[in-house]
């Protein structure tokens, strides 16, 4: 490396949606893969604009992009577990939106899962309800799948 | 929720896994159909997460798990495990092998096939990392032809192999770091049953009922060994003084070396 920058200076500046913005080192900006490409051409001016992500999301993943051990399977486990305890329902799908844009290493898998858990063994209609989802398919089509995926719409819970 | 990328809803749906909840999930919206064609990456068809498959005809789980598997691209990890099913169709295993082969990383499949399907022909020179197989027979292995350039963990269970077929199989998967061996049934030409096996870059070894004359196993950079409930004769392991962890449960061996040669 020619320039021994000081970690302050070279580092990068985000903004939220909701105007707020952040500064992080670059080694927590790079695990972020969809702005990747702008950190390299980007100096201690620049101002990365984050249209799909609010304050709120972005603490949450920086937080977790610092806070996650190094090593040993097990602390991480335990690292993530704490992590989505305490998140609402309505926390959880904005954080998803928000680490499915940026492309967050790790955190893009930890949030399907979660997700994925709330949303196990239940109704077509409440995995709609939970993501508010509209249902744009006409009711000969609705019919049809239902029909010939009768074995999985049988015994699921209705919420 | 409009702006969920549809790569994200399909990982969503890979970490539902279990297809039952998959096929629900992708009915919501054309946007979650979409994600369950195009980037739906797991997929489960197990006895254990849905429990109506006990009361379904084979020909019927057959027919679903073809159509479901059919409606996806690209899958990476398949799973079909069913206790129950006391085997399914050569044609139908091989339509879901040959579908999924090009993009497959882990395969689990625990059911007997009828007749025989040589998946290893089938899954060879692939992408395939992790093979876990069992109650299914392994018939010759061509080591010219069936390459495993990526598989890292093989795990075989109340498989029947020859001797010489699986020396084979282990050679034929350059990468491998992990082999489990539970109950095989180790067929054999001559009177005295010898498995030798023979890998550099094995790190773990699980070997689980199994009775023999002879087991050798060279593995220059083994660091567990773990043999339970077996009968053996001799066994030998020809190493470079990598081992750290050795356990024997109920293990009868009469000749045991553990030749360590240390570099």
């Amino acid at each position: 490396m020619a320039e021994k920058a000081s970690p302050s200076s070279n580092s990068i500046s985000l903004k939220t949606v909701d105007g707020k913005i952040f500064k992080v080192s670059p080694a927590i900006a790079n695990q972020m893969l969809t702005i990747q490409p702008l950190i390299k051409d980007s100096d201690s001016s620049t101002i990365i604009s984050l249209p799909d992500v609010a304050a709120f999301h972005l603490t949450k993943i920086i937080e977790y992009l610092e806070g996650k051990p190094a090593a040993a399977p097990s602390a991480v486990d335990a690292f993530e577990a704490q992590f989505v305890k305490d998140l609402s329902p309505e926390e959880l799908k904005g954080l998803l939106i928000a680490v499915g844009y940026l492309k967050v290493n790790g955190l893009v898998d930890l949030m399907a899962n979660t997700v994925a858990k709330l949303i196990e063994n239940k109704s077509v209609e409440y995995v709609r309800k939970f993501f508010g989802v509209v249902n744009d398919f006409t009711p000969a089509e609705e019919a049809k799948c239902r029909q010939e995926h009768a074995w999985a719409f049988d015994g699921v819970d209705e919420d | 929720m409009d702006q969920l990328p549809v790569e994200v809803i399909g990982n969503i749906l890979s970490h539902l896994r279990a297809a039952g909840d998959v096929i629900v999930a992708s009915a919501t919206c054309r946007k979650w159909r979409e994600a369950c064609c195009k980037h739906l990456h797991t997929l489960s068809f197990s006895s254990n997460d849905w429990p109506i498959y006990r009361d379904l005809k084979t020909t019927r789980l057959e027919i679903l798990i073809t159509q479901t598997i059919f409606q996806t691209s690209g899958l990476q990890a398949l799973s079909i495990l069913m206790e129950d099913v006391d085997e399914f169709s050569a044609s139908a295993v091989i339509a879901w092998l040959m579908y999924t082969r090009e993009s497959l990383k882990q395969l689990f499949y625990n059911v007997k096939t009828m007749p025989n399907v040589n998946i290893l022909e089938i899954c060879g020179r692939h992408k395939l990392e992790i093979l876990d197989l069992a109650h299914n027979s392994i018939i010759g292995v061509e080591p010219n032809y069936q390459r495993f350039p990526c598989l890292k963990y093989l795990s075989l269970s109340y498989v029947s192999i020859s001797a010489l077929d699986l020396h084979l199989l282990v050679s034929a998967c350059p990468k491998i770091e992990v082999l489990k061996l539970v109950n095989p049934e180790i067929a054999m030409s001559d009177a005295q049953v010898t498995v030798e096996l023979s890998s550099s870059t094995l790190k773990r070894v699980y070997v689980e009922a199994i009775s023999l004359d002879k087991f050798i196993l060279e593995a220059d950079g083994i660091e567990c060994l773990h043999l339970k409930d077996c009968a053996l004769e001799v066994f030998e392991l020809i190493g470079k003084g990598t081992l750290k962890h050795f356990k024997i449960d109920d293990v009868s061996v009469i000749h045991l070396d553990i030749g360590e040669t240390a570099s």
